[in-house]
C-alpha cells in the first residue's frame, strides 16, 4: 500500500498525513521540513475560508523553524522525533513575538508574549512546527466557537453544524485534515465537547499533569491543558513529549484485559440519541463490562463546576470590566459580570462539595480502572438552530453540551474523548475515564477498540470546501 | 436610583437588588448589560441550589491547592 507522505516525495502533502507519517518523511530525507510547512499553509490557504479555523498564521516563524530543522539534517545531525511536523495552537498558548488574544479584541493591544507557552517549548524542542493560532470561544468561556470578534468556526463533516467549542478551531483543523495535532485547554469540556461533534481524538489530561504556564487562565480551580489529534498514535506520542517524557520512556501500557471497565449509569445514560445508546452497547459487549457506576450528586457536580467557572472567571475579569465591559463579546460579558457578583459563600460551598466529591471519585476507583461516559448526547446541532434534547425537551445547545463533560471536570480526573466509528451519521464520541494520573490505561483501552474497529476518526464527506 | 431605607424586601426587584451588587464591586451596569446579567445570575442561584442541597460535614473543607 502507497504512503502519499513518504512514497510520493515529489506531490505535494496530502491533507491528513499523520504525525508519525510526517516525521519519517523529514527523518528519511523524503520530503523537507520547508515543503511540509509550504503545503500546509497552502492546505489551510484552501480549507480555511469555509471552516475559519484560524486566527492567526505563523508563516515566518515556522517557516524559519522548518529550514533550520533542514539544515541540522543537511548537516548530519540526529533530528528529534517530530521534526518537521506542524501543528496549532487554540489562541490562549503564549508564541513568542505574538499577541495572545484568547480570542478577544480586549487583549489585541496587549505586549507580545516574551516566550512560548511550556508545552508549545516542549513540542518544539521535539522538532514540531507551531503554523497557526487556532479559534476558540472568547475567553474559552463557551462551547460553540461563535466568537464576536473572529467568527463562528463551521463543523468539517458538515459546515452547516456546530464544531462545538471552546477549542473549536482546534478540533476542526484535526477533523478537516490539514494539521496532525493541535492544542486546546478544558475547563468545563472544551476538548472534549469539540473533539466529539468533529469526530478527532482528544486527551483532557489529569488535572496538574501538564503545565500551563503561558496559557492564559479561565478558571484556575479547573484549566486544564491537553490535544486534539487525527489518529491515536499521534495523541499518544504528543501526550508524552508534553509530559516531558521520551518516547523510549513512556510509562508502559497496562494489558487492557487486566483493567476493570464500567459504564457510567443514571446521569450519563439520559438523554442519549438512538445511535449514540446502540454505539455504547456495542462498546461494552466487546470490553465485556457487566457493571453500571453511578456517581452520586451528578446535578451537583456539575453545578459545582459552573459555580467555581463563573465565579474565578468573574473575578479575573473584573478589573476590565469596570473599564470595557463592551468591548467584549455581550454572551462573555453577562457571565462574567455575573460571575463576579457570586456570592463568597456559594463559591465556598461548591469548593467544598469538590472535596466531598474527590473522596466519592477516589472511591470508584478502588473497584474499577476505566469508565465509560459518552461525550456529547447527539450529534453537532445545526448552527442555524442550535439546540438539543435533554430529557425529551430542545434546550439551548451553547448551555448543554457540556452535559456529561463538566461533573467529570469537577474530579480533575483523565478523560481521554475518543471518537466512534459506525455512527451511520455524523461524528459521536465516547469519554473513556481513568483515575488521577491513569492516563496510560485510557490509551490501553482505546487502542483495543481502535483495533476492533470501534473507534477512530470517520473521512470527512468530499466537502465542496476543499 | 437608590432604594430608599426601610423599603420591605420582597418590594425590591431583581434589577435594583443586582446593580447595587454591582455597584458594591466598582461596575456600573448599562442598560443593554442588565437583560443578560440577570439571565446569568438566576442560572447561577439555580446552581448554588444544586450545590447547597448537598449536606456536608463541617470538616469538608474547601478544595484550594487541589489535588486530583
Amino acid at each position: 500500500m502507497i504512503n502519499p507522505v513518504t512514497d510520493l516525495p515529489s506531490t505535494p502533502l496530502p491533507r491528513f498525513a499523520t504525525a508519525r507519517a510526517i516525521a519519517q518523511a523529514v527523518r528519511a530525507g523524503h520530503r523537507s521540513a520547508v515543503s511540509v510547512i509550504q503545503d500546509t499553509f497552502s492546505n489551510m490557504r484552501a480549507v480555511d475560508p469555509a471552516l475559519n479555523c484560524v486566527t492567526h498564521m505563523l508563516e515566518q516563524d515556522a517557516l524559519e523553524q522548518a529550514a533550520r530543522i533542514d539544515c541540522a539534517r543537511q548537516a548530519g545531525a540526529p533530528l528529534p522525533p517530530l521534526a518537521g511536523v506542524p501543528f496549532g495552537v487554540k489562541d490562549l498558548f503564549d508564541i513568542a513575538g505574538h499577541v495572545t488574544t484568547a480570542g478577544s479584541k480586549v487583549l489585541r493591544h496587549a505586549p507580545c508574549a516574551r516566550q512560548d507557552a511550556a508545552i508549545v517549548q516542549r513540542l518544539k524542542a521535539a522538532g514540531a512546527i507551531p503554523v497557526a493560532k487556532l479559534n476558540m470561544d472568547e475567553f474559552a468561556y463557551g462551547f460553540a466557537t461563535d466568537n464576536a470578534h473572529y467568527g463562528v468556526t463551521r463543523n468539517p463533516h458538515d459546515p452547516t453544524r456546530m464544531a462545538g467549542g471552546s477549542s473549536g478551531g482546534s478540533a476542526a483543523a484535526v477533523a478537516a485534515g490539514v494539521l496532525p495535532f493541535t492544542l486546546g485547554s478544558d475547563t468545563n469540556g472544551s476538548i472534549r465537547v469539540p473533539a466529539a461533534l468533529c469526530g478527532t481524538w482528544g486527551i483532557k489530561p489529569t488535572f496538574g499533569r501538564l503545565p500551563r504556564d503561558g496559557a492564559y487562565p479561565f478558571s484556575a480551580s479547573l484549566d486544564v491543558v491537553g490535544s486534539f489529534a487525527g489518529t491515536l498514535d499521534d495523541l499518544i506520542d504528543t501526550f508524552h513529549i508534553m509530559d516531558g517524557v521520551a518516547s523510549d520512556d513512556a510509562p508502559a501500557e497496562p494489558d487492557a484485559a487486566s483493567l476493570r471497565v464500567a459504564r457510567l449509569g443514571g446521569w450519563f445514560a439520559s438523554s442519549l440519541s438512538p445511535a449514540l445508546t446502540t454505539l455504547i452497547e456495542q462498546v461494552c459487549t466487546r470490553l465485556n463490562v457487566t457493571q453500571t457506576v453511578d456517581l452520586p450528586h451528578t446535578a451537583s457536580a456539575r453545578a459545582a463546576s459552573f459555580l467555581i467557572t463563573a465565579a474565578e472567571g468573574g473575578n479575573l475579569h473584573l478589573p476590565r470590566l469596570r473599564q470595557q465591559a463592551d468591548d467584549y463579546d455581550p454572551a462573555t460579558r453577562d457571565r462574567f459580570l455575573a460571575g463576579a457578583m457570586l456570592a463568597s459563600s456559594t463559591y465556598l460551598q461548591a469548593q467544598r462539595f469538590r472535596s466531598w466529591f474527590h473522596a466519592r471519585i477516589h472511591q470508584i476507583f478502588e473497584q474499577v480502572d476505566v469508565l465509560i461516559a459518552p461525550a456529547v448526547m447527539c450529534e453537532a446541532p445545526l448552527l442555524d438552530d442550535p439546540t438539543i434534547l435533554v430529557d425529551g425537551k430542545p434546550v439551548a445547545a451553547r448551555a448543554n453540551l457540556g452535559l456529561y463533560t463538566q461533573p467529570l471536570t469537577l474530579a480533575g480526573v483523565p478523560v481521554l474523548a475518543a471518537p466512534l466509528l459506525q455512527t451511520h451519521t455524523l461524528p459521536l464520541g465516547l469519554q473513556l475515564v481513568a483515575a488521577p494520573g491513569q492516563e496510560s490505561a485510557l490509551f490501553s483501552i482505546a487502542r483495543k477498540l481502535e483495533r476492533e474497529g470501534v473507534l477512530g476518526t470517520m473521512p470527512i464527506p468530499t466537502p465542496e470546501y476543499a | 436610583m437608590p432604594v430608599p431605607h426601610g423599603t420591605p424586601a420582597e418590594t425590591i426587584s431583581p434589577a435594583e437588588i443586582i446593580r447595587a451588587q454591582a455597584a458594591v464591586l466598582g461596575l456600573e451596569l448599562t442598560d443593554a448589560q442588565l437583560p443578560g446579567v440577570l439571565d446569568n445570575a438566576a442560572l447561577l442561584a439555580r446552581y448554588a441550589a444544586l450545590v447547597n442541597a448537598v449536606p456536608l460535614p463541617d470538616t469538608c473543607e474547601p478544595a484550594f491547592e487541589y489535588t486530583p
